[in-house]
């Protein structure tokens, strides 16, 4: 049993292959995150569980979970 | 084509085992129940980890200090190395530089150690030199008024040196007093939590805030500071400027709460376990809580403060970790959902599922359960004069002693890496709401902990048969 993606989440991304999660404007790299968000360093962490795989979203210019889709989507 | 189908392939395909490696969370858990074992198999074999868990013991002149340094220095040495080597196993795996980390973390340890040091001068409470304040003001000083070099920011990761000690914490908290304490906990947290995300969500509505920038303060506002901001933010689908708002005012709030809450705690003469509850209640961050929760339980014993000194800390964990932080996936799902299906969404689609609710959870708390079970276990069927007398300064004490190391390095680092100028410009109206939420908070947990439930919290703090 595959215990850290539920077999909803790993079905749904496998039915919306042009998620985020793929998609060149989204970038989920702890590092670049912590970089990016002034303070998360401090009394956080990019490399936290809590974090899952949300990234930041170049063309919305929003943070989002990486299962989320948009039709400007375009493949890395 | 082949690119779009391999990067498909990569976020579909991965390990199962991927997170064990590459979340912070779970190397706390590793390097946490690591030394937990260890101290165990040491201790059946009628050995202990205490010579490598120095800590610095109570001196009153500079001679005393600088004799106990020397006579320990090899003792030092092995501690720092121990430390280097687990943390710099996991920062190399998390893909951070190890040669920056090196030298970063040698400039850590030393700094703490003398932290510590001065905390056992016998004079310290005297001059309110709690190590965790100290190491705070001092880290705040350095980080806004010199200019520190780069490759210090790898050696300062605060939430791994805080989620690594709260493993450790585990081994001196009795399952059975989390089974005991953990409801009463939960339902405190949970009308506090509750209430405060509603007054932030609101007052932040009203005052003309977008839903998902008053969702992300309310969440960093009750239930776990900067990971439930940043949590809520990904759930949720914020704004890019969001996640840097809601994070500015936890921090701040957070740095003055640590001051705040010991010392009226010190005024009104709370019990350790009251003042600990009322922390874990009103303190908005893990890191900056325990700092808070650490500092009281020095003043156990002063000035008609009753209560053990660990009772501060332990009440401060039921109720911050047991009581909130595991149920930031709950609130990240419930979150999500009301965002995908009544917030507008501006072309980007979102779909929740159940499983954000492992996925978000945060792990460090098996190690802590884990740890607290195996001594549990290691303890059950001694007396408790052998448990004192034996467990306690073999096994549990040198834990105790690594855990107060990691939270010093955790304290360091928090005062290292707030800077002020570097942080996003909230604005009045976030302030305004995540105030609001602020003072009903901490007027609250107040009431709850010092009224409603003060027979359980002070009971916590009773020494033992």
């Amino acid at each position: 049993m595959n215990l850290w993606h539920s077999p909803a989440a790993t079905a749904r991304t496998q039915r919306a292959p042009r998620s985020c999660a793929t998609c060149r404007h989204f970038c989920a790299d702890p590092k670049a995150i912590e970089a990016a968000i002034p303070g998360l360093i401090t009394l956080g962490s990019g490399y936290a569980s809590v974090r899952s795989d949300d990234g930041l979203c170049e063309r919305h210019q929003r943070y989002l979970s990486a299962a989320s889709s948009c039709s400007q989507y375009e493949a890395r | 084509m082949p690119n779009h189908a391999n990067a498909i392939n990569s976020a579909t395909r991965q390990s199962p085992w991927r997170e064990l490696f590459a979340k912070e969370d779970w190397w706390a858990v590793w390097i946490g129940l690591g030394l937990v074992i260890v101290a165990g198999v040491l201790f059946a074999s009628g050995a202990s980890l205490k010579w490598i868990a120095v800590t610095p013991q109570k001196w009153s002149t500079i001679d005393q200090v600088a004799a106990q340094f020397g006579a320990n220095a090899t003792r030092y040495l092995a501690l720092f190395a121990l430390w280097l080597v687990l943390f710099g196993i996991g920062v190399r795996a998390l893909g951070l530089r190890l040669a920056d980390f090196v030298p970063a973390f040698a400039v850590l340890f030393i700094v703490s150690a003398l932290i510590y040091a001065l905390g056992a001068w016998d004079q310290a409470s005297r001059y309110n030199l709690e190590p965790p304040l100290v190491a705070l003001v001092l880290g705040l000083l350095a980080s806004n008024l010199l200019r520190l070099p780069a490759w210090l920011q790898s050696g300062l990761r605060v939430e791994f040196y805080i989620k690594t000690g709260i493993v450790l914490l585990g081994a001196g908290f009795p399952f059975v007093l989390i089974l005991w304490a953990g409801p009463v906990a939960i339902g405190q947290a949970a009308i506090v939590s509750l209430v405060t995300f509603g007054v932030i969500y609101f007052v932040g509505v009203k005052l003309g805030l977008d839903r998902r920038l008053a969702a992300t303060l309310g969440v960093g506002g009750a239930v776990c500071g900067v990971s439930g901001a940043i949590a809520v933010a990904g759930a949720v689908g914020a704004k890019k400027e969001h996640a840097p708002i809601a994070i500015t005012l936890v921090i701040l709030w957070a740095i003055v709460m640590i001051f705040v809450l010991p010392l009226v705690s010190r005024a009104l003469g709370l019990p350790t376990g009251v003042a600990g509850a009322w922390i874990g209640t009103s303190e908005f961050a893990d890191a900056a809580g325990l700092a808070a929760a650490q500092t009281y339980s020095g003043y156990a014993g002063q000035a008609g403060i009753t209560g053990t000194p660990e009772a501060s800390v332990q009440a401060f964990t039921l109720m911050k970790v047991i009581g909130r932080d595991v149920w930031i996936g709950v609130w990240a799902l419930v979150l999500s959902i009301i965002a995908t299906t009544r917030w507008e969404n501006d072309g980007v689609t979102s779909r929740a599922d159940a499983g954000e609710i492992w996925r978000r959870f945060p792990k460090f708390v098996i190690g802590f359960l884990i740890a607290s079970v195996i001594v549990s276990l290691a303890a059950r069927g001694l007396s408790y004069d052998a448990y004192k007398k034996t467990l306690t300064p073999e096994l549990v004490a040198p834990l105790q002693g690594l855990r107060n190391w990691a939270f010093i390095f955790c304290f360091l680092s928090i005062g290292l890496t707030t800077r002020l100028r570097d942080l996003a410009t909230a604005g009045a109206r976030p302030f305004y709401a995540f105030t609001a939420g602020v003072v009903v908070n901490v007027i609250l947990g107040y009431i709850l902990s010092t009224i409603v439930f003060v027979d359980f919290w002070t009971k916590l703090g009773q020494p033992g048969p």
